[in-house]
């Protein structure tokens, strides 16, 4: 006793439709005898039979399309005559892909093409079904070269802020080394995404109190005599020239630098490495919320004024969007400053990979003790955060004796 | 046949007949039966009637002689000798299958037997049983090749090439043509305007002859003396088999074409009842032996199917088995390399490549057009004639499919052949042998055969030869996997790659560009850095990778002299093994630069520029600073006037110009 299903007749064909059967239940067939004929998508083609023996059932009616491999009849000895037919051969079944028990796997039976009844979309996809900001997203995309962005990501820096020089106008890989003097400045407006820079600044200040044991130490300076020195110097000079207190704070902290290269330089894979040069960086708080830290190359070869002039630049394009790379990476240690926001002392935590951060709280008038009396005297809180992997105390303390003693002779900055 | 016309013959002798007919018939039945049960797929043809054209024929072969066949070739396969139980594994697409599973029925293999295959391209495997033969005869072999096909594939261009050739040099080759009145449903008197093959294939310079293809006894007489015709030097034959299928060409077919009452006509003359009846009425056969040889049948075949069923599928971790052998490590050096360096053009170093070949390798000969007593189209096989003879530089007919063809068959057959085709245009001609056999065989085969070929042909514009000679169509062969093509640009590789080639085991293209011919520099005496398998890397640089090969190479190198002069210092990579790419050097110099410009010849479109620019967007994305540029040739034919021409061709100034737009503001 057999199925006798619906024949594959050509690699193309997965249904076949049964137009008529020649044969009827209780007939005697023959192997190779031509039993029915099956329509498929290019023509009527006759059916045979590999047995002999007696149809004992038909079970597809004429007319009916059915998937290859469906049972059409049954083929035995004329005994099972009039038993039922297979569980399921209504119309159109489609038989799973495999085989019960079959797994899809290296030694599996390669699965046989088999249309799937995926349902098409009930509309299609059109154009106007795009989310309608995708246009605007493209317009402020930076353009940035790969090797670019992913120098930037590893570094940390923001690209909103770099003006590109490749192909374009895209940021490349020499924008971001500062190797391309004389840029223009980035267009007006180009502000700095916050989200962003939040997330720059947490990785670094994670990473800062991660790696970097930091030791502390303060001391309370003096201004007496710088503010004096101050005061005779702008007297002479237009308004737009005249220098601040934060020039002389750069020069003395920039000089002491140059002296105790220990806490001036980068800390990298291969330890620390003292730099060549002072680039003091200057923390710069942006409107809006957020912190960059741009340096000013070689501050301590900076005359006063250059280097009030170069400050104020700085902050300007800090706040504009037109910062270079090398300004935002080359620092060499930074100076934080936040006594115009009240406070009058400020520990930094330390900007990676450098070593130091100089903290300036706020200059105010107190009563200090002058010779043998007390006097009221300008003063302002110095603090020194520096890396214990690279130097002790001993030498910050040094430091910051070297700073205060060239705030007490101004002139000579 | 006797004196009377009644065959005389030996009991065992027709009782083999009408074993081996029944095996192919019974054999094919069941694979009928387990096609509509999906247990074969694809297309399925059968010889059903034409049982006693394989079965005559292969009756007198020995094991060591070659056949080439068609896609109806169950019953051929089985009769050589290859087993029931691999051939039907084969059918199943099983690991066991005589060809790995990866043939299928339109394509079984056997080694063992020298059964060369079944072909799936319509007359695609004359050529082969030509080189075949033509192998056989140079090493002084006195073995016969059968090459079968139908009728269909004697309208096809390349049956006259082949036939032509293997009259030209008379080789050992029978060809068989099995007319069975039909091409798929294509009626004889519409196929051919003579409808008789055999005069076509004597006008040729073929001896040949018509036989009854029903009568097993006819065919097989007929075989015997063409094959020992072919054996004692007499030259090809052709014996035209009058046959006819009973059944449809491939299981997909309604058999519109054909009235049902000529198919019952035929099966009046079915060999095998034929045959029996005869064998019965001359006592040939006894009471109970032909119940007692199909039961054997019977049970071969059941044996065949269990083996089948239980087999298993190769696994997917072989599925690039075999799609090259791999070379040989380390490649042994060319065995005469120069002894003083000199000043040499690249047509010299090819020149001399090609006679340290033929003369330390005697498997090695040159065949293509001109190349003997003409000396080469572009003189690049000057007097190697001379030197070496007309058999080892063999002047071939106007036939790429066919010369191409038997340069395959001949390096099947133990030679090493290194045919020259005047062009890569004229190659399109040959496509069919490279991309459909050569490339396809030893990976199809299962592993079993691979064609040790190497095929040299000129490429590139500049000469003014206008469209139908200049185009640089690498890319149409660097496609495909099974090739090997190099592009040789330097004296040094152009003299020292050849020897390298020779011993891959694989077909090896070489383009040498026409306006290389003549560039002339210091080859060195011992070869430095000559292989087949890496980039060179011409010029190092930091700032950009100019990526090129063949005939632009001295372009690239003059573009990164004068961009050098603005301070910008350019890598040229010279890709010169086009496939399979050496991609690691590629990313290696991007990864330096950052930056490439891909200079090609080749049209832009679909082209090797494309790929090259893929691989790195691939592999060496997050290394770029630009976006990667390419240089190729205007997409139009290339144009008669030099004006024009020179218009079409990648120029320096347009790669200085592109790496210039890569590299953005000028620092
Ligand atoms: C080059 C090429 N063209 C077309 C086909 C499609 N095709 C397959 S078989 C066939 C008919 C060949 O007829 P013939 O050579 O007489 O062999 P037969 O099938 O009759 O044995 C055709 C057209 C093919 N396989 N190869
Ligand atoms: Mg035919």
């Amino acid at each position: 006793m057999s199925e006798f299903t619906m024949p594959s007749l050509g690699a193309d064909m997965d249904v076949g439709k049964l137009v008529q059967w020649k044969v009827k239940v209780g007939d005697r067939v023959t192997r190779g005898q031509v039993i029915a004929a099956v329509e498929t998508s290019k023509a009527v083609l006759d059916v045979e039979v590999f047995e002999d023996g007696v149809v004992e059932a038909l079970y597809v009616g004429e007319g009916t399309e059915v998937d290859v491999g469906t049972p059409l009849a049954r083929i035995g000895d004329g005994s099972g005559k009039g038993r039922p037919g297979p569980e399921t051969p209504s119309p159109g079944t489609t038989k799973p892909a495999t085989e019960p028990g079959e797994t899809i796997g290296a030694h599996a039976r390669p699965e046989k093409a088999s249309k799937e009844d995926r349902p098409l979309p009930s509309q299609p996809v059109s154009a106007g079904s795009v989310p309608a900001d995708n246009g605007g997203h493209a317009a402020e995309r930076i353009l940035a070269s790969p090797a670019a962005r992913r120098r930037a990501r590893e570094a940390g820096v923001d690209l909103s802020g770099i003006r590109g020089s490749g192909p374009d106008r895209a940021v490349v890989l020499r924008d971001l080394q500062g190797t391309t003097p004389g840029r223009r400045p980035a267009p007006a407006g180009g502000g700095f995404d916050r989200e962003q820079m939040r997330a720059t600044i947490a990785a670094a200040m994670t990473r800062s109190k991660r790696e970097i044991p930091h030791y502390y130490l303060a001391t309370m300076v003096d201004l007496h005599a710088a503010e004096a020195w101050l005061a005779d110097y702008n007297q002479h000079q237009p308004p737009e020239k005249r220098l601040l207190l934060a020039a002389l704070f750069m020069k003395a902290t920039a000089m002491a630098l140059a002296r105790y290269p220990e806490l001036n330089g980068h800390y990298g894979e291969a330890g620390f490495a003292a730099a060549p040069q002072v680039n003091l960086g200057m923390a710069v708080h942006l409107r809006g919320g957020g912190l960059v830290a741009p340096a000013i190359s070689d501050t301590d070869k900076l005359s006063l004024p250059e280097l009030m002039q170069r400050f104020q630049d700085l902050v300007r394009r800090a706040r504009g969007g037109g910062l270079r790379l090398s300004e935002i990476t080359g620092g060499t240690a930074t100076l934080t400053a936040l006594g115009d926001r009240g406070v009058d002392t400020v520990y930094g935590v330390i900007y990676p990979p450098q070593v130091a951060m100089i903290g300036i709280g706020r200059a105010r008038r107190r009563p200090l003790a002058v010779g043998d009396g007390v006097a009221v005297r300008l003063a302002v809180d110095l603090t020194l955060a520096a890396d214990h992997r690279v130097c002790d105390g001993h030498l910050g303390a040094l430091f910051l004796n070297e700073i205060e003693q060239r705030l007490q002779q101004p002139e000579a900055l | 046949m006797s004196a009377s016309g009644k065959p005389r013959m030996s009991r065992e002798h027709a009782l083999r007949l009408l074993r081996d007919m029944l095996r192919a018939r019974r054999f094919e039945e069941r694979c009928v039966e387990l096609y509509t049960q999906e247990k074969i797929r694809g297309f399925l043809h059968v010889c059903i009637g034409e049982e006693a054209v394989g079965a005559g024929v292969m009756f007198n072969l020995t094991e060591d002689e070659a056949v080439v066949a068609t896609y109806r070739e169950h019953g051929h396969a089985l009769l050589k000798g290859i087993s029931m139980e691999r051939v039907m594994a084969e059918m199943y697409g099983k690991v066991s299958g005589c060809a790995m599973g990866r043939g299928g029925s339109m394509h079984l293999f056997d080694a063992d037997t020298r059964f060369f295959g079944g072909n799936a391209i319509v007359g695609g495997g004359i050529p082969m049983a030509v080189g075949l033969a033509l192998a056989d005869k140079m090493q002084g072999r006195t073995r016969a090749t059968v090459c079968f096909f139908g009728e269909g594939a004697a309208s096809e261009g390349v049956f006259y090439e082949s036939l032509n050739l293997a009259a030209l040099w008379q080789l050992p080759v029978v060809f068989i043509c099995e007319n069975n009145h039909y091409a798929m449903g294509t009626p004889l008197d519409v196929e051919h305007a003579r409808g008789e093959v055999y005069h076509k294939s004597e006008a040729i310079g073929v001896p040949s002859e018509r036989v009854d293809g029903m009568s097993v006894v006819q065919v097989e007489a007929a075989a015997r003396n063409a094959l020992d015709a072919a054996r004692s030097g007499k030259g090809p034959r052709l014996i035209e088999c009058d046959t006819y299928r009973f059944r449809a060409h491939s299981m997909f077919d309604p058999q519109l074409y054909r009235d049902p009452a000529e198919v019952e006509a035929w099966k009046e003359k079915d060999p095998i009842v034929r045959l029996a009846d005869w064998m019965a009425q001359t006592g040939l056969i006894q009471e109970g032996e032909r119940e007692a040889l199909e039961k054997e049948i019977t049970e071969e075949i059941d044996k065949a199917v269990q083996f089948a069923e239980n087999a298993d599928w190769e696994p997917p971790e072989t599925l690039h088995d075999y799609v090259s052998l791999p070379l040989p490590s380390p490649l042994a050096p060319p065995p005469a390399p120069e002894s003083e360096p000199s000043q040499t053009s690249m047509r010299e170093a090819f020149n001399r490549g090609l006679q340290e070949a033929l003369e330390h390798d005697e498997r090695v000969f040159l065949m293509g057009e001109d190349i003997g007593r003409y000396g080469g189209c572009y003189a690049v096989t000057r007097d190697l004639f001379a030197e070496f003879g007309a058999d080892r530089v063999r002047d071939t007919p106007l036939a790429e499919n066919g010369f191409t063809g038997a340069g395959l068959g001949a390096a099947l057959g133990g030679m090493r052949p290194i045919v020259e085709i005047m062009t890569v245009n004229f190659s399109l001609l040959a496509m069919d042998q490279i991309v459909n056999t050569a490339a396809a065989l030893l990976h199809m085969s299962g592993g079993q055969f691979n064609v040790p070929v190497v095929i040299r042909m000129a490429t590139g514009a500049g000469r003014q030869v206008a469209a139908q000679h200049s185009h640089s169509l690498e890319n149409w062969y660097t496609h495909v996997p099974g090739l090997r093509v190099l592009a040789p640009a330097t004296v040094e590789d152009a003299r020292y790659m050849l020897w390298a080639a020779l011993q891959d085991p694989n077909p090896v293209l070489i383009f040498e560009h026409v306006m290389l011919y003549n560039h002339t520099a210091e080859l060195t005496p011992q070869p430095q850095g000559v292989d087949i398998e890496k980039a060179a890397i011409r010029r190092t640089g930091t700032d950009i990778t100019l990526i090129t090969y063949g005939g632009s190479l001295y372009k690239a190198l003059e573009a990164a002299e004068q961009l050098a002069a603005e301070g910008i210092e350019a890598e040229v990579v010279d890709l010169r093994v086009l496939r399979p790419l050496d991609t690691d050097t590629l990313v290696e110099s991007v990864a330096r630069s950052h930056r490439a410009v891909i200079v090609d010849e080749g049209w832009k479109t679909g082209g090797l520029a494309g790929e090259v620019m893929a691989i790195l967007n691939e592999r060496a994305f997050w290394e770029l600073d630009a976006p990667l540029a390419r240089v190729c040739s205007e997409e139009v034919p290339v144009p008669y006037p030099r004006h024009l021409e020179q218009l079409v061709l990648p120029r320096v100034e347009q790669i200085v110009e592109a790496a210039r737009r890569t590299l953005g503001e000028k620092p």
